[in-house]
């Protein structure tokens, strides 16, 4: 196994985890996890996570069940204190430190992986609690609250009571007090998990929208489309261990093998990995004629199963 | 940073303040179930305290008032008999320094005082020619503010008085509408404490009873919902946003506090407008109302913070408000209590609440009565507060 516990040997990592690629991404992280060790009990929750993620950057962390996704996403935004390790935050305007300190807090957002609402109250009332908690008053507040409410869509059921919304509009206001107070890290904790389609590209389109602000996203989910449709990078997570760190294209070059060509005959079908499709489909098609043919890319559950040696839907 | 924490406080008082609003089974336990308490049990009647009452059963029936003939004339022995008589008082014989004495110091409600030289003075019934003439009178020595005690005490000297000079009279009409004797009321500031002291409304009883329950609602009520923060996962957002823990515990203690100011008042007003009770001292009441406010409030801040972590510690602290409250008499006025049970109660801090309030609405203390009580709700809300701070390192 090669070393993923620190950036100590940029190069040399192996085939199997490109930190270097990874660490290189970005010019100026604006978080960094060095080696975060993180126990519950005895269960190692964390064990050696090491991870950047930039301004203007989608960082998908991609991991079945209890890989220790929600324990990084808390231990990032000091809920939880690492056993081992750090935890680096800089924003610009000079704000960095620990997650412990305010100023650096008030630019960390958390969509939590739980619903955190008040359901008693409506969408709005909700908001500028968050807002006003944040340190937010007067115009300001109501203007980011009104931005936060037409950013994910709830405009029109503002004052309506949370608990009368949808599952995915709850999800979607459960984005907007993650981001009503305008921070520059986001934190989204499975944000997508249980909600309708409809929802959920609503949902995706927002995130991709906050890159394009230039905020960091760390982005925690166990879809796989998700993370292969909006992520830059893509971190790999199981048992605690960071198994792969890198663009996306880079991980199915590295971790997917080659495209997978179908091609089907008069009472056959044939399946070819291959780099060159047309001009494998060329060859095959040599004296008879293919009935129809499909070529299928690789996807991230093939570099989970080729890291882990098991399903990520399992 | 300060205004931002000041944001920060107010945001959270106001949030759980409309959560308080939104919750139609606690506002009800809160704000409506006091009044109904009160105005029930008030509507009783007077005899709600005597009734229970069965300790002070006799006194109930017949009132024991010190009687001083000074007179010893045939006149005055015949008015002492009939008011002897009369099933509603029963006399005792004293002397004048230790009757006033007696009665100022809320032993006695009353004394009645008949001077030398009563029997010698023309009864109504013997019309002189010097025309309006002095006439028999007897002192009554009695605290004005025990209107019923006052009112039934000249009823039956009048009677008894009547009584006393139809006594002579062949075929004379002992009801006739005649004054028999004038009475001169002697104004005694009895400081009435405790069991012999006697509420002169059943609300002014209820009320403060009230009062005590609806913050010890209030109080519960808020000492779990640091835990419900937990369950809904609001928590989460209140510990990544960036203020102190303290902060959130002031947000708490501040929500808890208005939310007892509000219901305290409500409830004065409700007694005062409502049903005529007229507390005695407005600047102690409120100096009382607000002492129990900040005691409660720093018990209810210690107790979130206890049960912060799981919902049974949190039904703990209904468990242990409830109990202070019987203790202290919060359910059962204290002055129906056993004597033995009153001397318990004095280590509960309803207890002191209770007197602290009851003193300024018809016992009549005065600030130095009621100051050990509110210096006790004082510093149980003091150290409470600085303990439950302490003890919330993490939320
Ligand atoms: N408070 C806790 N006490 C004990 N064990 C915990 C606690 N929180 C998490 N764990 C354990 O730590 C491991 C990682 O949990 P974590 O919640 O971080 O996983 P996750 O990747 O977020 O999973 P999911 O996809 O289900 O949300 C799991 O084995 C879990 O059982
Ligand atoms: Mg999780």
């Amino acid at each position: 196994m090669p070393d993923r516990r620190g950036p100590r040997t940029p190069v040399d990592l192996g085939a199997n985890v490109s930190l270097h690629a990874a660490m290189a991404y970005t010019a100026r992280p604006v978080l960094e996890l060095v080696d975060l060790r993180k126990s519950h009990g005895r269960t190692l929750a964390l064990d050696g996570v090491s991870l950047r993620v930039g301004a203007g950057e989608i960082v998908g962390l991609l991991g079945p069940n209890g890989a220790g996704k929600s324990t990084l996403v808390s231990c990032t935004a000091g809920l939880l204190a690492a056993d081992h390790g750090e935890v680096r935050l800089a924003f610009s305007g000079g704000v960095s430190g620990s997650p412990r300190d305010p100023a650096v807090r008030r630019q960390i957002g958390l969509a939590p992986q739980a619903l955190a609402l008040y359901d008693e109250l409506s969408g709005a009332e909700n908001l500028r609690f968050f807002a006003g908690l944040q340190g937010c008053a007067g115009p300001q507040l109501r203007a980011r609250v009104d931005a936060a409410l037409e950013f994910v869509g709830l405009s029109e059921r503002r004052e309506d009571r949370v608990k009368t919304y949808s599952g995915g509009m709850a999800r979607r206001l459960n984005l907007a007090a993650a981001l009503v107070h305008d921070p520059a890290l986001l934190l989204l904790d499975e944000p997508t998990v249980g909600v309708d389609p409809q929802s959920r590209a609503h949902l995706l389109s927002n995130i991709e929208q906050l890159r394009a602000q230039g905020k960091a996203v760390l982005y925690t989910t166990h879809y796989m489309e998700e993370a292969q449709r909006i992520c830059d990078r893509v971190a790999i997570i199981d048992h605690g261990q960071l198994l792969a760190v890198d663009r996306l294209d880079a991980l199915l070059a590295g971790h997917a093998g080659k495209p997978q060509l179908v091609v089907e005959f008069e009472g056959e079908r044939e399946s070819i990995e291959t780099d060159d499709p047309l001009a494998t489909l060329n060859e095959l098609a040599q004296g008879r004629a293919p009935l129809g043919f499909r070529v299928e890319r690789p996807t991230l559950e093939q570099v989970f199963l080729q890291l882990t040696g098991r399903s990520l839907r399992e | 940073m300060a205004s931002a924490t000041a944001r920060a406080i107010a945001a959270l008082i106001s949030k759980d303040l409309r959560l308080l609003m939104r919750d139609r089974g606690a506002v009800f336990l809160t704000f409506a179930w006091p009044l109904v308490l009160a105005s029930f049990f008030g509507a009783l009647g007077p005899g709600f305290g005597a009734q229970l009452d069965d300790g002070d059963a006799d006194r109930a029936a017949a009132m024991t008032v010190l009687i001083v003939d000074e007179d010893h004339s045939r006149a005055s022995e015949a008015l002492v008999a009939e008011l002897d008589a009369d099933p509603r008082v029963t006399l005792a014989p004293a002397e004048l320094d230790t009757a006033r004495e007696r009665v100022r110091t809320g032993e006695h409600p009353a004394y009645v005082h008949i001077a030398a030289g009563f029997g010698a003075a023309p009864s109504v019934l013997e019309p002189t020619a010097a025309s309006p003439a002095p006439g028999r009178a007897v002192e009554l020595g009695v605290d004005p503010r025990r209107r019923s005690e006052a009112e039934l005490l000249t009823n039956a000297t009048q009677l008894a008085a009547w009584r006393a000079l139809a006594r002579g009279l062949p075929n004379a009409d002992a009801t006739a509408p005649i004054e028999a004797v004038e009475i001169e009321f002697q104004t005694v500031h009895a400081a009435v404490r405790g069991p012999v002291a006697r509420p002169p409304s059943p609300y002014a009883v209820t009320f403060p009873q009230g009062i005590i329950w609806a913050v010890l609602a209030c109080a519960a009520t808020f000492a779990v919902s640091l835990v419900e923060e937990r369950k809904r996962g609001t928590l989460l957002r209140l510990a990544v946003a960036p203020v102190s823990r303290l902060t959130i515990l002031a947000g708490k203690a501040g929500a808890c506090l208005v939310a007892i100011v509000v219901m305290q008042i409500t409830l004065v007003l409700a007694a005062v407008i409502g049903f005529g009770v007229r507390p005695q001292s407005v600047g102690l009441l409120a100096l009382a109302l607000a002492c129990t406010a900040l005691g409660f409030v720093g018990v209810m801040t210690l107790l979130a913070v206890l049960g912060r972590r799981t919902h049974s510690a949190a039904g703990m602290s209904w468990a242990i408000l409830m109990g202070m409250a019987m203790l202290g008499g919060g359910m059962l006025p204290l002055f129906l209590m056993p004597s033995w049970l009153q001397v318990a109660a004095n280590a509960s801090p309803v207890a002191w609440a209770l007197i602290a309030i009851e003193g300024a609405v018809w016992r009549g203390s005065s600030l130095a009565e009621i100051a050990p009580a509110c210096a006790g709700l004082l510093a149980l809300g003091g150290v409470s507060l600085g303990v439950g701070a302490r003890a919330v390192r993490e939320l």
